[in-house]
């Protein structure tokens, strides 16, 4: 289920919460994993059983790491079982087509395609958010937990099922674990805010300016083209420019205003969930920019791969190499193509230089830095979308760096003008001091937020075509 | 209760959660949208197959979206924030522009589909191997509104070159005298009401220009209806249905109430018909509803044949185009015969050897000719001995 839909806002999430609020304590939890059971399942109600196995699979070794406390073996092995677990489901679904399809592209094997077109959703993320779990176990920074519906509702939570953020376990299971007054007012109040400009962000902004990018490359629906636009083929160079900066800001709406809503929900169901993005379009240089983006991604890299790999106390080249497997990771996590890997490997040359020695410079600039990050940042997604339908990474860079005429942008600023701006607005910090103004006037804080609330259902019921970023994940 | 007021955030959002998901379920369903003129999801039965395919999940998320309470108002809500606050000149799938001083609305099209190409060079092909069989056929294909207010669309709007690829059309067709290409005739008269500016046809006047160049061509004489037209006002058509845009002037919908007899077959074979009903030209309930141009033929249908006051017999194998056009034909044949592919998919050769037509006139209008699947019929080989 996706949570700009009709259905989600208008049957489940009041049922939802409804039953939620309304049980006795003790059963909060149980009612958050059905829920959130039915929440994942309703799209592919086949993949119920992957789900359940998953969560069996890392709560067993969970209690085998407890049971086995005396013997280092034992956890170790109970460790590499979770951990061969989760990451052979991702493997299978999300990778196993492209291993193949690479496989008899260069060894002209012809292996048939095992994996599938649709993956479960969100198992990217839960994947991840169940080897937290595994690992901080065995590193003895949390208690393994006993209750199988507690763990559960951890790893099906909706709010953060899709598009996280990636909660690690310890993040929540203090709260998973307090039963009466779990929820506070107050908090539930501050969900519901976020929970509007989330939704907001999503359905306002990154689905209205995902249009000027398919009026480009045209809409496709499983392959097949369902509308035309000019073709990238006919786009000039100031236009493929303008229709790759619009994609830049539809997927950070789009990602961010998801994250927001989850994070929200999250507040609304009595759970504080960390921070994901934080303006990351303001940064002065590229490093900085992975502190404010997808924050929960970055850090899970760094806690369970960039550290135990020796961080960097183990001497520049070591260090090097740990950065290079981990944006390695980052891009393979992205997607199954070489175009996130190659996206991935670019990350890994920028933030090397950076360390190295550009950062000093960036540092002192006040205009140049924010130029060069941006136009580092936008690049890279061109990078990033290079393998969808209708777009091609030769075509789009030759489109990019070698000036050519063709469609202008005339008439896409006359149409996206106002949206365009309104969108830049949103990725700086004024669009919050405006808000800390606007809120402080109850009314006007009730209009505001009610107003974006009522717009976006209008949106909702009127879109035809509101793009799907995470069937990827 | 008292501690409760303190958040009216949360007590204003749990309040609108519940109001709203209550009222949008005894909120009655509709069968039809006749704003949108489609039929709306129903609710999906349950059964175990079709939840296992996550057919019955998609068909219920549709079923609750497309039935939301107050859906039309909805929508308009949507295009006002597009089209005011958003400044847009792009409206669920409408270009907005002028024609004559007076909003417009325009299909939307920057470059054909990989699909439509393929379907159109195999139209064309279609289209002019039936040319080269039946030497007494015309094809007349008519522009859209779009190429000849090209000037009138919002600046420098990346609009398909759809000049170019009329001219590469009519250059594929062997033999020329065969064409009807309407562009100068309706490019001279475009400060005349020839277009409907909320609907994707032509209006009654438009269809009459056609007439009178196609009478030329086939050495009749034009003749306009001589009972006074009938003007019906506030016709909002297809493109208004798309774009909701909030300002839209209505069109007057026009028509000759002749007096012809029509009756509609429907197919059963290959030139097998079984009759439906006859009547008139017109289906003048429907110009009560939203759709008015409906009205003309009853719409489309596999056969119509209708009873003209000329001579000979004329087949029309046509879109939705025809529909306001054939009427102006009763004055020059003795039968019309009004084909339509999409409902007869079969052989037209014995069909047309019986019926011995004198003349047939093949009628599209690009935006359906570049997509239309059925046109094979055109080609295909009769199956009776």
């Amino acid at each position: 289920m996706v949570f700009s839909t009709l259905l989600f806002l208008f049957r489940f999430l009041p049922i939802a919460l409804g039953l939620y609020y309304l049980v006795p304590y003790k059963l909060k939890n149980t009612v958050l994993f059905l829920t959130s059971l039915v929440f994942y399942s309703w799209g592919e109600v086949k993949y119920f059983p992957i789900m359940v196995v998953l969560i069996l699979i890392n709560y067993f070794s969970g209690l085998l790491m407890e049971r086995f406390d005396a013997s280092p073996k034992m956890r170790k092995a109970a460790l590499i079982f979770s951990i061969v677990g989760s990451l052979s489901m991702l493997g299978f679904f999300k990778y196993s087509n492209f291993v193949i399809a690479n496989l008899n592209q260069f060894l002209g094997t012809s292996f048939e395609l095992i994996g599938v077109a649709v993956l479960p959703l969100g198992i990217s993320f839960y994947t991840f958010q169940t080897m937290s779990y595994s690992i901080d176990v065995y590193r003895r920074d949390v208690a393994t937990e006993h209750n199988i519906i507690d763990f559960g509702a951890y790893v099906v939570m909706f709010p953060q099922l899709i598009a996280g953020p990636i909660v690690k376990y310890r993040d929540v299971s203090d709260q998973l674990h307090v039963y009466k007054g779990r929820l506070k007012l107050a908090q539930i109040e501050e969900g519901v805010t976020l929970f509007i400009f989330g939704l907001a962000k999503k359905v306002l902004l990154a689905d209205t300016i995902s249009h000027l990018w398919t009026d480009i490359i045209g809409i496709y629906s499983g392959g097949v083209q369902t509308s035309a636009g000019v073709g990238l083929i006919n786009a000039s160079t100031p236009l493929a420019w303008l229709g790759v900066i619009a994609y830049s800001l539809q997927l950070y709406f789009d990602f961010s205003g998801y994250s927001l809503m989850g994070i929200g929900m999250g507040k609304m169901l009595g759970f504080d969930f960390p921070q994901n993005f934080n303006l990351p379009y303001i940064s002065r240089s590229i490093t900085e920019f992975w502190r404010r983006w997808h924050i929960t991604l970055s850090s899970w890299f760094r806690e369970y791969v960039y550290i135990p790999l020796g961080g960097n106390r183990k001497g520049k080249p070591r260090q090097m190499f740990n950065l290079f497997i981990v944006w390695l990771l980052t891009g393979i996590w992205h997607g199954a193509n070489w175009n996130f890997i190659l996206w991935g490997l670019y990350y890994f040359c920028l933030l090397t230089i950076e360390k190295l020695f550009l950062l000093k410079y960036l540092e002192r600039s006040k205009v140049w830095c924010h130029l060069y990050t941006l136009f580092l940042v936008v690049t890279g997604w061109a990078m990033f979308v290079s393998s969808e339908p209708g777009v091609g990474l030769g075509l789009l860079f030759q489109k990019l760096f070698v000036p050519q005429g063709g469609v202008g942008i005339t008439y896409f600023l006359r149409n996206y003008g106002v949206i365009l701006a309104v969108s830049a607005f949103c990725c700086t910090p004024l669009v919050e001091k405006l808000w800390n103004k606007l809120r402080s006037i109850t009314w006007v804080k009730l209009l505001t937020l009610f107003l974006l609330f009522f717009l976006s259902v209008a949106y909702i019921v009127g879109s035809s075509n509101s793009p799907f970023l995470y069937f990827n994940f | 209760m008292k501690k409760l007021f303190q958040y009216p955030v949360l007590v204003l959002f749990f309040s609108i959660l519940i109001l709203f998901t209550l009222v949008d379920l005894i909120y009655p369903d509709r069968d039809y949208s006749d704003l949108e003129n489609t039929t709306l999801q129903q609710r999906p039965a349950f059964n175990l197959t079709r939840l296992v395919n996550n057919q019955w999940t998609a068909d219920y998320g549709n079923y609750v979206k497309e039935q939301f309470m107050f859906r039309d108002s909805w929508i308009d809500l949507q295009s006002r924030s597009e089209s005011m606050l958003l400044q847009k000149v792009e409206l669920g799938g409408m270009i907005i522009g002028e024609a004559n001083g007076q909003v417009a609305q325009y299909t939307k099209q920057f470059s054909l589909k990989d699909s439509e190409e393929s379907q159109l060079s195999k139209n064309i092909q279609y289209v002019d191997e039936f040319l080269s069989r039946y030497p007494n056929s015309t094809f007349m294909l008519v522009p859209s509104a779009s190429l000849i207010y090209q000037d009138q669309l919002p600046a420098k709007a990346p609009m398909l070159d759809e000049d170019g690829y009329l001219d590469d059309i009519f250059e594929q067709i062997d033999s020329p005298s065969q064409i009807m290409d309407l562009r100068n005739t309706l490019t001279a008269s475009r400060d005349e009401y020839i277009f409907y500016r909320t609907d994707h046809h032509w209006t009654t006047l438009g269809a009459f220009l056609a007439y009178q160049d196609y009478c030329n061509r086939i050495g009749l004489l034009p003749v306009l209806p001589e009972v006074d037209p009938v003007s019906v006002p506030e016709f909002y058509g297809t493109s208004y249905s798309s774009s909701r845009l909030w300002n839209t002037a209505a069109d007057t919908l026009v028509y000759y109430p002749l007096e012809n007899a029509m009756t509609i077959y429907d197919t059963t074979g290959e030139n097998s018909f079984k009759e439906r009903f006859s009547g008139g030209m017109y289906d003048l309930e429907k110009l009560e509803t939203r759709d008015k141009y409906a009205a003309f033929l009853y719409g489309n249908n596999a056969l119509s044949r209708i009873e003209g006051n000329g001579e000979g017999k004329i087949l029309v194998i046509k879109d939705s185009y025809a529909n306001c056009f054939v009427p102006f034909l009763t004055a020059n044949f003795q039968t019309i015969d009004v084909l339509d592919l999409r409902s007869y998919s079969y052989s037209l050769d014995a069909m047309i050897r019986e019926n011995e037509y004198d003349q047939i006139l093949i009628l599209y209008n690009f935006q359906s000719f570049k997509a239309d699947g059925y046109l094979s019929a055109l080609a295909r080989p009769s199956s009776l001995s």
